[in-house]
């Protein structure tokens, strides 16, 4: 289980996150909703460890720590690297030894291409394969549907199932509620650095007509398109 | 500052000449070795991501005004210090590279993937191999010249030239993300990387050491004794690499680095302190 106690995280005068307090069951997969600048991105920073906060995070089970998967929104890769190479090089730094490539590339991308020639879904693909590659126990995925095509999105619900049924615990941010819907066990609101709501799958009908009444109906109500 | 020039630059560039003229005076062969590390500093300039960047920033003119300034500025003091020490064709040799990759980016640096033998240990010697093989293949073609010539130490330069070349590799910083992702503790992942740095240098060195045992068998300690000092500039290069990470390097940093190059000697300082510094910054990101 991983403990998130009294999280907060400002940027000068921004608040990014506020005192959040959540607990992570393994073998769960939790859908985490908010609209831009909520501070999604942040918060799955500072559970990955790449960024400094006040409050707690307890990674009771201890080697949780070490086998953190992060799936960025946008991917960073380095100039003049192969997909092939970076694959290699994700799996040397997890200690991961003899990779097999070609049983590992479920997208068939052009390993053997600079990354920098690929389009934003496949460079996304390509981060999605080195963290499965990985020995994680922990998968933070921030928008991993975003730039997918449709095939490679039914895919990644699969995996996800999987990694599930594996026992991993998974955190998925999308602003794509019909796959969040498909996957997840429970749904976090995240609003202005707060969680505003924690339901169940049972109760995502009532969150979603919620979101759709209070962040689109509401807004649309006065605008006139001539 | 009152002449417009800051008296720091006076400085550094009085204190660049005077240590370019010691060497290429006291030291046989340095004009190689001083040409070898200049013609790099164009050539890494030609790097997709900057071409590409200020492409798509300014105007073509611009563009061009750019890539010509900061070429001619970085590689003039070395080809001046070439000219007036007599050494004319390595000077214009100089001039001439540096006018060339800053109006023209060879499409074989930004398209094709050149094919290198540190698969298995990406990345950097990967990177930095596909950025300056035009100069690998120079260095191989001086050894060749070294055997036919029977001149030992230029072979010799080689080796210093090829460690020069890989720590420059290191100087670029990474993003955090491509630090954070390793499951090592700071210590070991700073020896880590210095075994990959090492065992890569090893493996661009061989074809030279090798035709330098040929040449004197006799001369191993000495061929030994300039390996280790390549192997000591390499790692303080790695170990600087994270010293301010994961900011770039700064000014004081990148001086230190510049004179352990130019005086190998200081190694035995700069290298334990940017190795205490490179651990206390790495400890932000990793266990």
């Amino acid at each position: 289980m991983i403990e998130v106690k009294d999280v907060s995280k400002s940027f000068g005068r921004v608040q990014a996150l506020r005192n959040i307090t959540i607990n992570f069951e393994r073998g769960k997969v939790y859908g985490l909703i908010g609209p831009n600048g909520a501070g999604k991105t942040t918060f799955f920073e500072c559970l990955a460890g790449l960024m400094d906060y006040s409050g707690s995070i307890d990674y009771s089970q201890h080697d949780i720590r070490n086998h953190i998967a992060y799936l960025p929104t946008n991917p960073t890769f380095l100039t003049l690297i192969t997909g092939k190479e970076h694959l290699q090089l994700l799996c040397n730094a997890r200690r991961v030894t003899k990779p097999n490539f070609r049983i590992s590339n479920i997208f068939n991308l052009p390993l053997n291409r600079f990354v920098t020639s690929y389009s934003t879904g496949m460079k996304k693909k390509l981060a999605f394969t080195a963290i499965l590659m990985q020995k994680n126990e922990l998968f933070l995925l921030d928008e991993p549907f975003n730039g997918v095509d449709i095939q490679s999105n039914i895919l990644l619900t699969e995996i996800i199932h999987r990694l599930k049924q594996a026992n991993k615990t998974v955190i998925i941010s999308s602003h794509i509620l019909s796959s969040l819907s498909s996957v997840c066990d429970n749904f976090i609101l995240l609003k202005e650095g707060k969680i505003h709501k924690i339901v169940g799958k049972d109760a995502f009908n009532e969150l979603e007509a919620d979101l759709i009444k209070n962040e689109v109906s509401n807004k649309l109500e006065h605008l006139i398109i001539r | 500052m009152q002449m417009g020039v800051p008296l720091g630059i006076i400085l550094l560039l009085s204190l660049f000449a005077t240590l370019s003229c010691v060497l290429f005076f006291e030291v046989k062969h340095y004009h190689y070795f001083y040409l070898f590390l200049a013609i790099n500093i164009p050539i890494s300039f030609c790097n997709p991501k900057h071409v590409d960047f200020l492409k798509r920033t300014y105007s073509k003119s611009d563009y061009y005004r750019i890539r010509l300034t900061e070429n001619i500025a970085l590689a003039l003091p070395f080809g001046a210090m070439l000219l007036l020490s007599g050494y004319i064709f390595s000077g214009l040799s100089l001039l001439i590279v540096s006018l060339i990759t800053a109006l023209y980016t060879p499409k074989i640096i930004s398209s094709y993937a050149v094919p290198t033998p540190f698969y298995k240990n990406p990345f950097e010697f990967i990177v930095g191999f596909r950025l300056s093989f035009a100069l690998i293949f120079l260095g191989y073609y001086l050894t060749y010249i070294s055997f036919i010539y029977s001149n030992f130490y230029l072979s010799i330069f080689v080796v210093l030239a090829f460690s020069v070349l890989g720590m420059m590799y290191y100087i670029k910083v990474e993003e955090t993300y491509f630090v954070w992702i390793y499951q090592f503790t700071p210590k070991a992942f700073l020896f880590s990387k210095v075994k990959q740095a090492v065992y890569s240098l090893l493996l661009l060195c061989l074809p030279v050491i090798v035709v330098l045992a040929v040449m004197r068998p006799t001369g191993v300690f000495i061929i030994l004794g300039f390996m280790l000092g390549g192997i000591g500039m390499l790692a303080t290069g790695v170990f600087c690499k994270y010293s301010s990470f994961p900011e770039e390097l700064s000014l004081r940093q990148s001086m230190l680095l510049l004179f352990s190059v130019l005086f190998p000697v200081l190694i035995l300082f700069t290298l334990p302190y940017f190795y205490i510094q490179a651990r206390r910054q790495l400890k932000e990101i990793l266990l």
